[in-house]
């Protein structure tokens, strides 16, 4: 049981941190939440099929993200002026391009549930089925709405094209 | 419109490309630690009485040797009134006290119990350990009727 579970850890811990640091972008903040994640992921482990663990622990991670989003301020997601108070996005210090970026910035400004779709999608590359079951949407729901966060990334990233 | 067409094509083809290349961020060094460590002690806190913490059973058992001797005390003499040669009023008062702290402290280990077992297990089978444990107990019943008397 403990080596299986700290396979998954092997396996799932960037991806976690990853997604609750685009979610969340306080650090210690994410750090909490991915523990807390694999936390459940240890007492539900033998409940979980096996080739359900990644999209399930998506789904936590990003529960866990939401939750402390609201309970930041309930309108946080409403709030453009957010993008002011927050610290530095993932991948920070890194040497990425500035238009790189500029899309890390575009992807955090979105709204969710599109930001978490282009997170596991886009940056992940998480298959359509395990996007669905992290986001408890339907096939053609994670379509329509990744096709809206398409577009809205596309719109925020538009000056670039100048 | 054609070369207009092609441009927000090879912009979005673009975009894609970029999202791409934008890696899965290495957890740090502080959470991989934490993480590590969840098998160790989660399965340590595992290592309880039907999920309560130690102290819970073990200060229900350090109750019952306290009650078995206020329960003795108290009964030991047949008559009870005036003429209890063996012991005081003052030790007399004590030992109804001791019983009535560890029946407040059995019943308190109780209802957690019960809500632990009705968690855990099965709601039936929770109603017996909420159970007023002093209903159980006719001396103290006693000792009221003795007191009005």
């Amino acid at each position: 049981m403990s080596r299986r579970f700290r396979q998954w850890v092997q396996a799932y811990q960037d991806q976690a941190w990853t997604l609750a640091r685009y979610m969340l972008r306080d650090p210690s903040e994410a750090e909490d939440v991915c523990q807390e994640s694999f936390v459940k992921l240890w007492h539900h482990q033998d409940k979980i099929e096996v080739e359900k663990v990644k999209p399930w622990l998506m789904k936590v991670v990003r529960n866990g993200c939401l939750d402390r989003i609201r309970r930041r301020r309930p309108e946080w997601e409403l709030d453009a002026e957010r993008e002011r108070d927050l610290a530095p996005g993932p991948l920070e210090g890194l040497e990425q391009s500035e238009t790189g970026r500029d899309i890390r910035a575009a992807i955090e400004g979105l709204k969710e549930p599109y930001r978490s779709l282009v997170v596991l999608r886009d940056v992940h590359e998480h298959s359509y089925e395990e996007v669905a079951g992290t986001l408890e949407l339907s096939m053609s729901q994670v379509k329509v709405y990744l096709h809206r966060a398409r577009k809205q990334l596309r719109e925020r990233l538009a000056p670039l094209r100048a | 419109m054609n070369n207009q067409d092609n441009t927000s094509e090879h912009w979005e083809a673009q975009i894609k490309a970029m999202l791409r290349e934008l890696e899965i961020e290495r957890a740090p060094a502080s959470l991989r630690a934490r993480l590590k460590r969840i098998p160790t002690e989660e399965s340590a806190g595992s290592r309880r009485w039907l999920g309560m913490p130690r102290w819970v059973p073990v200060g229900a058992m350090a109750a019952v040797p306290l009650l078995v001797l206020a329960m003795v005390m108290m009964t030991q003499s047949p008559t009870v009134g005036p003429q209890q040669p063996e012991y005081t009023e003052a030790e007399i008062l004590q030992a109804r006290q001791d019983v009535l702290t560890a029946f407040a402290y059995l019943e308190r280990v109780g209802e957690r119990t019960g809500r632990q077992i009705e968690d855990e297990l099965a709601e039936q089978l929770s109603s017996g350990v909420n159970d007023n444990v002093a209903r159980y107990m006719p001396f103290t019943n006693q000792s009221e009727q003795e007191d009005k008397s």
